[in-house]
């Protein structure tokens, strides 16, 4: 064999691992990918048989956990996390770490896509963060709610692995009040797993309200409605004890829903998102009274000085509340996934703190798409 | 003031359809003025507790007693009864 052939070029090998060529410069520097590297004459070439090697999952080493420091975050955007999804191939190869958020967007995209009866191609290998998605039960929802979507199974096959971050595995609930038993199980976790009393009283809250949203106004047929909970402890420093909350359906998603009711057809997909978190704003008519629920997970996030994650269609939003004067909404773009669904992160702290009421969150809200509305005009 | 004790229903009190199903059940025994107790219920969703707290409400004078209620429940019965417009009182056990 000539010398030539048993290398290949950037292009070759972004090619065959069916990524861009900068997201291969990426993961060059961030996975083992790096290793098969060489440089012959001023051109980086890799070992074409190690690549080889590397998309059957046989010489790819477990890469440590990046967690975050600093400023408490829901970690899963694109940049973070090096997701890399386009068209019918999802590579999971270069996935440092995933949060709640994170997997159910990601599980959520995978269905929608079979739904559609797209296929898509799963690239994983034996990562710690392909390790947790097997352990969370990401693949036993994909083999049996994502028929279109292909990955070899031996890959992660006899891996033992339990994340030290584990709280509660991706859970569906099907029908409204099967909610009240993960809360349940969710809340004996806390107590064994030495949070505060209270923790459960609010999570409990904000589950129940996003699942009984999510299996109301998803739009799909009662069979084919489907809502997913996921919840991890998340720490920081010694004094930062959390639990990052993903609840995720299959459904229409929020602007869709809301903009059903004539009262607010006529606003844009992100101005309906962020109307929705407003009191009283709901697809239901007014004579109901519904649209409380959203309000009320907002201002316990901004008692909690927590943040939450939002995401509908192609529209990522995220809610900062960690610095009370500084409080904010920001556009996540681009947004991690596009999926026709809705998909919920909630960054919980366990300390002692003082819920908003909800005038407090609609004031907020107010300001804030008074913000983007001029943002909008300008 | 009878007593009615909430974790007959569970210790976890989430979902508008399960409040209006409780509230269908608390409605056949229930002889006003009632005070709600909240001994064992670890979380309450604003859905639940709309369709509970303000029918019984309507039927003492829009007010409600409660006791033995948890921060996170109580934050949530205060929040009902504010867009309720129903006068909320924490009795201490």
């Amino acid at each position: 064999m000539s010398k030539e052939s048993e290398y290949l070029s950037v292009t070759e090998v972004a090619k065959m691992l069916g990524i861009s060529i900068p997201t291969l410069r990426m993961m060059r520097k961030t996975t083992t990918l790096g290793k098969f590297e060489t440089l012959i004459g001023k051109r980086v070439k890799f070992s074409k048989k190690a690549i080889e090697e590397y998309l059957q999952g046989k010489n790819d080493e477990v890469t440590s956990w990046v967690i975050p420091t600093g400023q408490l975050e829901i970690i899963s955007t694109k940049d973070t996390i090096n997701l890399e999804a386009k068209k019918n191939i999802v590579d999971l190869r270069g996935v440092h770490y995933i949060d709640p958020y994170g997997t159910l967007s990601l599980l959520v995209y995978l269905i929608s896509r079979s739904r559609e009866s797209k296929k898509t191609q799963l690239l994983i290998n034996t990562s710690e963060a392909c390790k947790k998605l097997r352990h969370v039960g990401f693949f036993n929802y994909i083999d049996q709610f994502a028929p279109l979507v292909e990955y070899n199974k031996k890959i992660l096959e006899g891996e033992k692995y339990f994340p030290p971050d584990s709280l509660l595995s991706i859970t569906i609930l099907r029908r409204k009040g099967e909610e009240r038993r993960v809360i349940e199980q969710l809340n004996t976790l806390f107590i064994q797993q030495g949070f505060s009393d209270e923790i459960g009283g609010y999570i409990g809250w904000l589950i129940g309200e996003l699942a009984d949203n999510s299996l109301t106004h998803d739009g799909n047929l009662l069979k084919n409605k489907m809502c997913f909970i996921q919840a991890q402890r998340y720490s920081v420093g010694e004094n930062s004890k959390c639990v990052v909350i993903g609840v995720a359906d299959v459904g229409q998603g929020i602007h869709k829903s809301l903009k059903q009711n004539p009262k607010y057809s006529n606003l844009s997909d992100h101005m309906a998102i962020l109307n929705a978190f407003k009191q009283n704003v709901s697809s239901w008519d007014d004579e109901y009274k519904r649209g409380k629920g959203l309000t009320d997970i907002l201002s316990i996030a901004m008692g909690n000085k927590s943040l939450v994650r939002v995401s509908s269609g192609n529209i990522d939003f995220k809610f900062d509340f960690q610095i009370t004067d500084k409080a904010k909404i920001t556009r996540i773009e681009p947004p991690l996934l596009d999926a026709q669904s809705t998909r919920f992160g909630f960054l919980y702290i366990d300390h002692q703190f003082n819920k908003n009421t909800r005038e407090e969150a609609d004031n907020f809200l107010t300001k804030e798409i008074n913000r983007y509305e001029n943002i909008n005009d300008e | 003031m009878k007593i009615l004790m909430m974790n007959k229903y569970g210790s976890v009190l989430t979902g508008r359809e399960f409040g209006k199903d409780t509230m269908e059940k608390i409605a056949r025994n229930i002889e006003y003025p009632v005070c709600l107790d909240f001994l064992g219920v670890n979380s309450l969703g604003s859905s639940f507790a709309d369709e509970v707290i303000i029918p019984i409400a309507k039927n003492q004078q829009n007010k409600i007693t409660v006791q033995n209620v948890k921060t996170a429940v109580w934050d949530c019965l205060q929040d009902v009864a504010t867009d309720g417009g129903i006068e909320i009182d924490r009795s201490i056990t």
